[in-house]
């Protein structure tokens, strides 16, 4: 596990959260922000049942209307993200999907002012193109921090799904490290590739001190893994 | 040596799952006085099998799990009072006059370099009439030589509010670069203030050799002190970043960045309202001759004395703190 933020409660018990990465982080983003472009197809259609040709009829506008538009993007864009992030606990809906929060770097939730000055410095971390200046920020800051989560004290944890249902069937006193390898393998049997699954099984098979046959097939060392964890 | 780990899971897990669902009731507000003290009981006891967990089960999901578990419980019960209404109020009432207080040396500073540089432009242009080649805006020079102010100009040609949107992006661009380039250990919010009085010297010196100077002076009247004075207090907000580069302190150099740097947002963000409020003054009071003009110096006067003694002043010693009215007047706080 990578170093996590760890939070110091007054129970006397550091709780450690895992950092997310800079991979997840710019997977929600690419989801929120294609979902806000196709919010502006949609209103660029919508827009032009009203109008013949959109584009070429703001730009007739006035330089007023057309500053306003302007603002008005730039002022939606960082509603967007500072409104969801407060009434989801931290989540916009690219974070919901990719399981990652917003939290302030004490791990309590985050609050109006710290979420919205980490939006309105998104336009710093994007300058000058595609986000380097976050990118670069990202990766230089051991909790993967964007300058603007540097200033508003805020880190992005993943939200696993952790079912605990796995452990329940084990009745075996066996070492931890052996049960958490062992139930992992079990859990994640159906998502290997075969070719893995027959070499996992063999290597865990060996570990656990369980006799194989050598031409046994993934299924099989699958059942003995599980018979050796339910023997009593 | 500790109960097998699939024996733990088993015996602590219900207690666990209904922990998981009194976290989700709260979020909707839907739990009794009862359950919130058992929610509190669930949760020290999440947290001791956490303590567990991490002695003897580390490296397992099940670490993972409560880890996760008794973040999200501590997150909903060490929760800070709510951050609504009340909060702004707090923040214009106390804490923004609190943090200009206490960056104040370096709003003088940046004062003093805006002056400084508003002087030099003054005496260069009276010394040397073809240093506002350099020093004025070209568009400006046109007009000025035509022997109309820009202001005049740009009232007849664009209506007031179109003013106030440019005027204000304007002040907005001029404040937040002052104040971003604070990260360049204030080097450069030290060039943005010298080049902006620079300008506005240069300008100011144009208009009068021009013969139109006292124009630019009944322009300024009235948004002036107020639009300087935030200026000088976003750049001061900048240096008081690039002061934390420079002399840290008793505390490491990322640390002592990081405090000033929240201080120095909360300043900027503070200063927003006012700059609003000055660019619709700047479009609709400042232009053109339909305010006269001891008029609109008596507006300036006053909202600029009226801002700093807020400033300098608030919160006033008989305000209780934000709390008074529900606390006990012994756990009053000042």
């Amino acid at each position: 596990m990578n170093e996590g933020l760890q939070v110091a409660t007054p129970e006397r018990v550091a709780v450690d959260l895992p950092i997310a990465g800079l991979g997840s982080r710019a997977m929600a983003y690419v989801i929120d922000v294609g979902l806000l472009g196709a919010a502006g197809l949609v209103l660029y259609f919508g827009l032009s049942f009203a109008v013949t040709d959109p584009v070429n009829a703001a730009l007739a506008l006035s330089s007023l209307a057309r500053t306003l538009i302007a603002v008005g993007v730039f002022v939606g864009l960082w509603v967007y993200w500072t409104l969801l992030e407060v009434i989801w606990n931290g989540q916009s809906v690219g974070k919901r999907l990719l399981r990652i929060r917003v939290v302030k770097s004490d791990g309590s939730p985050v609050t109006v002012f710290s979420s919205a000055v980490r939006n309105l410095l998104r336009v710093v971390d994007f300058l000058p193109a595609c986000y380097p200046v976050g990118l670069i920020t990202m990766l230089v800051d051991k909790r993967h921090r964007r300058l603007g989560d540097l200033l508003a004290g805020t880190v992005l944890v993943r939200d696993e799904q952790i079912d605990l249902a796995r452990y329940e069937q084990v009745t075996s006193t066996i070492a931890v490290n052996q049960l958490e390898l062992a139930t992992s393998y079990l859990s994640r049997f159906e998502q290997f590739e075969p070719a893995a699954q027959l070499r996992i099984g063999l290597k865990l098979a060996a570990k656990l001190g369980i006799s194989t046959a050598p031409s046994a097939t993934a299924v099989e060392l699958r059942d003995a893994i599980r018979a050796h964890l339910q023997v009593p | 040596m500790a109960e097998p780990l699939p024996a733990f899971v088993a015996r602590r897990r219900p207690d666990w799952t209904r922990l998981e669902t009194m976290l989700t009731q709260l979020r909707s507000g839907k739990l009794t006085l009862t359950e919130v003290s058992t929610l509190d009981a669930l949760y020290r006891q999440a947290s001791a099998d956490l303590a567990v967990a991490q002695s003897a089960y580390a490296g397992t999901d099940v670490l993972r799990f409560l880890n996760q578990l008794c973040a999200r419980t501590y997150a909903a019960i060490y929760r800070p009072r709510g951050d609504r209404l009340e909060s702004v109020r707090t923040f214009y009432l106390q804490t923004f006059p609190r943090l200009v207080r206490e960056t104040l040396q370096m709003t003088q500073l940046a004062a003093g370099l805006l002056f400084f540089g508003l002087v030099v432009g003054l005496v260069t242009v009276f010394l040397h009439p073809d240093g506002a080649v350099v020093l004025v805006p070209a568009q400006l020079r046109q007009i000025i030589s035509r022997g109309e102010v820009w202001t005049d100009f740009a009232l007849n040609n664009a209506t007031p509010t179109e003013m106030a949107v440019t005027i204000f992006l304007n002040n907005v661009r001029v404040m937040i670069v002052s104040f971003a380039f604070g990260v360049t250990a204030g080097i450069g919010t030290v060039f943005v203030l010298l080049s902006n009085g620079v300008s506005i010297g240069a300008t100011v010196a144009a208009c009068f050799q021009a013969g139109v100077g006292l124009n630019i002076l009944t322009f300024t009247a009235a948004h002036g002190p107020v639009e300087l004075s935030l200026i000088c207090i976003a750049g001061g907000a900048g240096l008081h970043i690039g002061r934390a580069m420079i002399d840290p302190g008793e505390r490491s150099r990322g640390t002592a960045v990081r405090e000033h740097a929240q201080v120095a947002v909360q300043i900027l963000l503070g200063c927003v309202p006012f700059m609003i409020a000055i660019g619709i003054v700047e479009g609709f009071v400042s232009p053109g001759p339909f305010f006269p003009w001891p008029l609109k110096a008596a507006a300036g006067l006053f909202s600029g004395l009226a801002l700093w003694r807020w400033l300098l002043t608030s919160p006033s010693p008989s305000w209780r703190g934000p709390y008074a009215a529900v606390l006990p007047s012994s756990e009053r706080t000042i």
